[in-house]
């Protein structure tokens, strides 16, 4: 299996589209973090003591008003110092690396997509140049082969979007040194770590998808044709017509483990929550569901 | 001399949607000795490349049973395929890498140092051109490529299906000495090729399959002799003239291009010669009349004569 995997990775990293792709979000991010810096101004310490005052009395004014809070979770002081005392609600925009872990959650649906591309492309290219009659006249064993091919697939993945997170934290951290904050609360770095962790996990998993339903389909476009019409459109339909199924769609629960937040949402026929831990589960299961059909096609099927 | 390639009552049906299936094997029987080059002739779509998929594992069998190198496949297969090389139909290489990139990941497999390769390339002639992208190849080239991978496994049975298709003249040749000299060094080298006269110049032993069955089988000398009657070829100035004074002395003859051919054994062909003698025609050639398997494989296959993969 060893050998195997080795071959899968030169072959992962041989890979045109791979490259292509890692340079070009690798130059994306410096772009991204170039455009944040000129636009972003650095608060003075007037600008900021100002903010903080104006915080500072949103803050009071919030205590001194019955705005029903036992209706929500967290004590009266949380919910003002939150909603009513954040000084980053008075200061002018700028670029502020405290908001990291937000900016790289809002990058996970383009590393997503990434990944699901990457993927569907690896193991499709196969079958599209013919290479796989090659192939399995190496290693016969096609599931062994298939399951070599999905972790060097789902692995690559998962490392070129740590590399992409990385290279873009720290773009935005010198564009946040020199022209605006890096002022860090408690627990920046932990949230950070783990934002980024998840992030790249989606993009592996996204990758997987991908590869295992271009197993199925045998052709690159017709991978990502299926997974963008399930996503888009039929996870869409149900989100309108059957709200209360949202706990069981992919892009819901994806939105949810990369947050990593409870929520709970109200729609007219009822509610439900969203939570972490239940997202992760469902996300594996369906990875776990097209890879089980990815093995079963190509188990099956003649390869001509 | 054990059978390297064994196959029996091998059935391959195809379903298709909304029409009948067709069956590309019909219960074919096959044993290929080891060692030596072994030709498989047939016409398009008489079961040639089905034939290998089955073998190679890549298509499943509807019925039948088949041993490579003495394993059962598909059960066994993975326990021989380190000595089996093998192309199937036209080599099938990832077109953006280069021909050592290509080798490079396929060795990787069965951890093959980079060196055999780099040896692999440079048997068939490939070594200038290993860092190019395949896609810039010329056909030949890449068919060189595919017999590159092939080799790569230092393989003790060899299966090829149209491996000399695209090469030039001279590049015909090199792969005929190639495969020669692999049978040479007792190898088995199963070809299967629509270039009859090659097949003839270089295999041991061949066998002719059609409409999914074997119709024949054997060294070259005993198809070539199989169902066709034994004997001789003339070559007269007049051969109408011919053909009638040998008839005259009772000798079954036809025209055959610039030739005629006389129906009698080979040990006689002195009568044939005083026949034509007493007409004053004189035959600037006489020989036995071994045909070639071309033709043999031609009245084999009947109606089936359209030669292909």
């Amino acid at each position: 299996m060893r050998r195997l995997l080795a071959s899968e990775l030169l072959r992962f990293r041989s890979r045109r589209l791979v490259v292509v792709l890692l340079g070009a979000s690798l130059g994306g991010s410096l772009v991204g973090a170039t455009i944040a810096a000129v636009q972003s101004t650095r608060p003075t310490d007037a600008v900021r003591a100002a903010a903080l005052a104006r915080a500072e009395q949103g803050f009071r004014e919030c205590m001194n008003t019955d705005y029903g809070y036992e209706e929500f979770d967290g004590s009266q002081e949380e919910i003002c110092r939150e909603n009513a005392g954040n000084p980053a609600f008075f200061m002018p925009s700028h670029l502020a690396l405290a908001e990291l872990p937000d900016i790289l959650e809002g990058i996970s649906s383009l590393t997503s997509v990434l990944g699901l591309v990457i993927g569907a492309s690896v193991v499709a290219s196969s079958w599209q140049t013919g290479t796989i009659g090659t192939i399995l006249t190496w290693e016969p064993r096609r599931l062994r082969w298939l399951s070599a091919r999905m972790f060097v697939v789902g692995l690559g993945v998962f490392a070129i979007t740590m590399v992409i997170v990385a290279f873009l934290s720290s773009a935005l951290a010198i564009a946040a040194a020199l022209r605006g904050s890096t002022l860090l609360g408690d627990g920046w770095w932990t949230d950070v770590v783990a934002t980024s962790l998840r992030v790249a996990a989606i993009a592996g998993v996204a990758a997987l998808i991908g590869g295992a339903v271009a197993a199925v389909g045998r052709h690159t476009a017709a991978a990502l044709g299926v997974v963008f019409v399930y996503t888009a459109v039929l996870e869409g339909l149900v989100r309108a017509f059957r709200p209360l199924w949202s706990p069981w769609l992919l892009g819901d629960n994806i939105v949810s483990f990369v947050a990593w937040r409870t929520t709970e949402f109200g729609v007219v026929s009822g509610s439900y929550v969203l939570s972490p831990g239940r997202a992760a589960f469902v996300i594996v299961g369906y990875a776990a569901l097209a890879l089980a059909l990815a093995f079963t096609f190509v188990r099956i099927r003649d390869v001509q | 001399m054990a059978a390297v390639i064994e196959v029996e009552g091998l059935r391959k049906r195809y379903r298709r949607f909304r029409k009948p299936p067709t069956v590309a094997l019909d219960r074919l029987d096959l044993s290929v000795p080891e060692g030596g080059v072994f030709g498989f002739l047939g016409p398009n779509g008489a079961g040639k490349t089905t034939t290998i998929r089955c073998l190679l594992g890549l298509v499943s069998a509807s019925a039948g049973s088949m041993r490579l190198l003495g394993a059962d496949v598909p059960g066994g297969l993975a326990g021989v395929i380190r000595g089996i090389g093998s192309i199937v139909e036209a080599p099938a290489l990832f077109p953006r890498f280069s021909g050592r990139r290509n080798l490079e990941i396929l060795a990787r497999i069965d951890g093959i140092a980079n060196g055999t390769v780099d040896a692999a390339l440079d048997r068939v002639g490939l070594a200038a051109r290993a860092g190019d992208m395949v896609r810039t190849y010329s056909l030949g080239m890449k068919q060189r490529l595919g017999i590159a991978a092939a080799l790569l496994k230092d393989p003790a049975l060899l299966i090829l299906d149209e491996p000399a298709n695209g090469l030039d003249p001279a590049g015909i040749v090199e792969v005929r000495g190639l495969l020669r000299s692999l049978g040479a060094e007792g190898r088995t080298v199963f070809v299967s090729s629509h270039i009859l006269s090659e097949v003839q110049q270089m295999a041991d032993r061949v066998a002719i399959v059609a409409r999914g069955r074997l119709v024949a089988t054997g060294s070259v000398h005993e198809v070539l002799s199989s169902g066709r009657t034994a004997g001789v070829v003339v070559r007269v100035a007049d051969l109408e003239a011919g053909r009638r004074a040998l008839e005259d002395a009772g000798i079954a003859a036809r025209i055959d291009g610039d030739l005629l051919r006389a129906a009698i054994p080979p040990a006689e062909g002195e009568r044939a010669a005083r026949a034509l003698a007493d007409r004053a025609l004189y035959p600037s050639l006489l020989q036995p009349d071994e045909g070639n398997l071309e033709q043999a494989f031609l009245e084999l296959t009947g109606d089936d004569h359209e030669v292909g993969a």
